[in-house]
């Protein structure tokens, strides 16, 4: 494999990017650097995911702005097959080749990507092993499950074993079990043999469970940009409580004493003191005031849904993305 | 059932990538596996060519093997026997024209049977995202297209062509075919890779506007057909001549006259069939450039 154009400080860079499709604006003056590692872009269903890639492997031009990948730009031709050289790209439809077999299939599209014949299968061989399609590798890729099909994709984006993989919803139409299998292989490779990994999907679990940053998109926008341990790190203001006794009078005489109520249901609930400084002993005064019992009294953790959610109404939002329905508890 | 032993493991690629591959013949070869997968329809193509191919080559020996010994007799049954000879199979440069002229309708439909689905089928599964997420350029892709294509096209008239032609040079007397007719030879190949060259392109043109394998043979069909028919009729209604180089059969059988010195109907002008001809095939190469393009660049 040949060496990467220039050391990656950050993998991906893009300054005003800009993409509309007639009136429809896929993405919108968007500037963001996405660090090394595994990152996932996260965005309900025509936040313009699938845009980004496509810009970034220059198979669609953008209206204004610029990307980098790899230190290359796709908008020269150099740039463009620079960064195809050293860039994996899964799709996410079906765009398997009807009538050939998975070694076939990944066996051509290595040489295509340089590499000899002899590499091409060997490495072949290598992948689909390595994709969990070893009994399947003769078989006619038309007659592959989703599961498998999904893998094969994979696969052909691993054989010539590049820096960076681009992955457009991986788990799409996966079973659990099959979910499961995908994502420790993305896992696997970003973690133990240094892939750079951009895993776009609209599945918060599949993001929390392989990646260490997160970019929120929606309407074109970046909502939000961090690392997952820093956006679902505990809220030193924020408390989960179990008030097995009294908590009705707990719930009402909560405001009074400054404190926030989030959510309450049945004995359990969530509050927040006005300031992070502020001690937890404000609420033991308040229950022993009303006559109820705290049972426990925890530091509440946002979970990357909650991020997520509150990200992509901070602009007004109210109507709950189709995705987040999807999302697993 | 997967041994319980097994175990996958990531093994990073160790080799080099080439500077510069061959990928348009890796897109060729790749095409020509495919095509040939289905046994039946390669079998009913290449029969007709393969028939033909033998007919002619015994034709063409029978043509030495008989009629040279009989000159050579000298006697007036052995002069009778030569013409009757000749009358019944006419003369080597003359057969070997007609079995080129008849060959390339069957190689049009071979061509087109294995060059419809050749993008029609990348586009409908969305297979140009695979292939341009790797380097390669449209160029490459189409040049990879193309000789895929042009292989069944070698296949169906460059290889009889090359049969029966070998045929008339090792059957003839002290190599005479190649000494004294050795025209014929680059002017049938000249007329086979024009005809090759300018199907590929009209067939993948086509191709490259659907996405159904089964589309874009109508297409191709329709196009030749109903453009030869129209062409036809409006030249004889409205009486002008001019209107038949719509037609590319008309300005191959104009080419393949002129190029091999049978005699041209007045109203035939070879310098502009051969214009048409290079009309049909820049503005197939034109279509098919634009298509590609958009291939690569998705939106």
């Amino acid at each position: 494999m040949s060496a990467a154009p220039t050391e990656i400080q950050s993998l991906i860079e893009t300054s005003g990017l800009g993409k509309a499709f007639g009136k429809v604006q896929a993405l919108d003056d968007l500037s963001m650097s996405v660090p090394p590692g595994a990152v996932g872009l996260l965005g309900p269903n025509g936040a313009g995911k699938t845009t980004l890639l496509k810009l970034l492997l220059g198979l669609l031009i953008p209206s204004s702005g610029s990307a980098r990948i790899v230190g290359q730009s796709p908008r020269t031709r150099s740039g463009r097959l620079t960064i195809r050289e050293h860039v994996g790209y899964m799709p996410e439809g079906d765009c398997l080749l009807p009538d050939t077999t998975g070694v076939e299939l990944i066996s051509m599209l290595g040489r295509l990507t340089g590499m000899t014949s002899e590499d091409a299968m060997t490495r072949t061989h290598e992948v689909l092993d390595y994709c969990q399609l070893e009994e399947a590798r003769y078989r006619p890729v038309t007659g592959f499950s989703t599961g498998m099909k999904q893998r094969l994709k994979l696969a052909q984006a691993l054989v010539h074993d590049p820096q960076v993989l681009l992955l457009d919803e991986p788990t799409n139409g996966l079973d659990p079990k099959g979910r499961r299998q995908m994502l420790e292989l993305v896992a696997d490779l970003a973690q133990n043999h240094n892939k750079n990994v951009l895993l776009c999907t609209h599945l918060l679990p599949d993001v929390e469970r392989t990646c260490e940053h997160v970019i929120v998109l929606q309407q074109g926008k970046v909502k939000l940009a961090d690392s997952v341990a820093a956006l679902t790190k505990a809220d030193g203001a924020r408390y989960r409580l179990n008030v097995p006794r009294g908590a009705e009078a707990f719930t009402q005489a909560l405001p009074a004493a400054g404190v926030i109520l989030e959510d309450h249901q049945d004995n359990r609930c969530t509050i927040r003191l006005p300031d992070e400084s502020q001690s937890a002993d404000v609420l033991f005064q308040v229950a022993a005031r009303c006559g109820a019992s705290l049972e426990s009294v925890e530091l509440a953790k946002s979970s990357l849904e909650d991020v997520f959610l509150q990200a992509i109404r901070a602009d007004g939002e109210t109507s709950t993305p189709a995705s987040t329905q999807e999302v697993a508890p | 059932m997967k041994a319980s032993t097994h175990a996958e493991v990531y093994r990073p690629f160790t080799g080099e990538l080439r500077k510069h591959p061959l990928r348009p013949l890796t897109l060729a070869w790749s095409g020509i596996r495919l095509g040939l997968r289905k046994k039946l329809p390669a079998f009913l193509l290449f029969t007709p060519s393969l028939i033909t191919a033998l007919v002619g080559a015994i034709k063409v020996y029978l043509m030495y093997s008989l009629s040279e010994p009989l000159k050579e007799d000298g006697s007036l049954a052995g002069m009778q026997m030569t013409v009757a000879l000749q009358k019944v199979l006419g003369n080597v440069a003359a057969n070997v024209v007609l079995f080129v002229k008849t060959s390339a309708y069957f190689a049009l439909l071979a061509m087109t049977w294995f060059g419809a689905g050749m993008i029609a089928d990348d586009r409908r599964m969305g297979a140009n995202l695979l292939y341009f997420s790797r380097p390669l350029t449209r160029g490459g892709y189409l040049l990879g297209k193309l000789l895929g294509l042009m292989f069944f096209g070698l296949l169906t008239l460059g290889i009889p062509t090359f049969v029966i032609v070998s045929t008339a040079a090792f059957a003839s007397p002290d190599w005479s075919f190649l000494r004294f007719e050795s025209e014929v030879i680059w002017k049938t190949a000249l007329y086979a890779s024009t005809w090759i060259l300018t199907v590929s392109t009209i067939v993948l043109a086509l191709s490259s506007l659907v996405n159904r394998k089964t589309l874009a043979m109508t297409l191709v069909f329709g196009t030749i057909i109903v453009l030869h028919g129209a062409a036809d009729v409006a030249a004889e209604l409205l009486d002008i001549s001019e209107l038949k180089l719509l037609s590319l059969p008309y300005n191959f059988e104009v080419f393949a006259d002129w190029l091999f010195d049978q005699q041209l109907s007045r109203a035939d002008d070879p310098t502009l069939s051969l214009i048409a001809l290079g009309i049909f095939a820049g503005s197939g190469m034109l279509l098919l450039w634009r298509n590609v393009r958009k291939m690569e660049v998705v939106g």
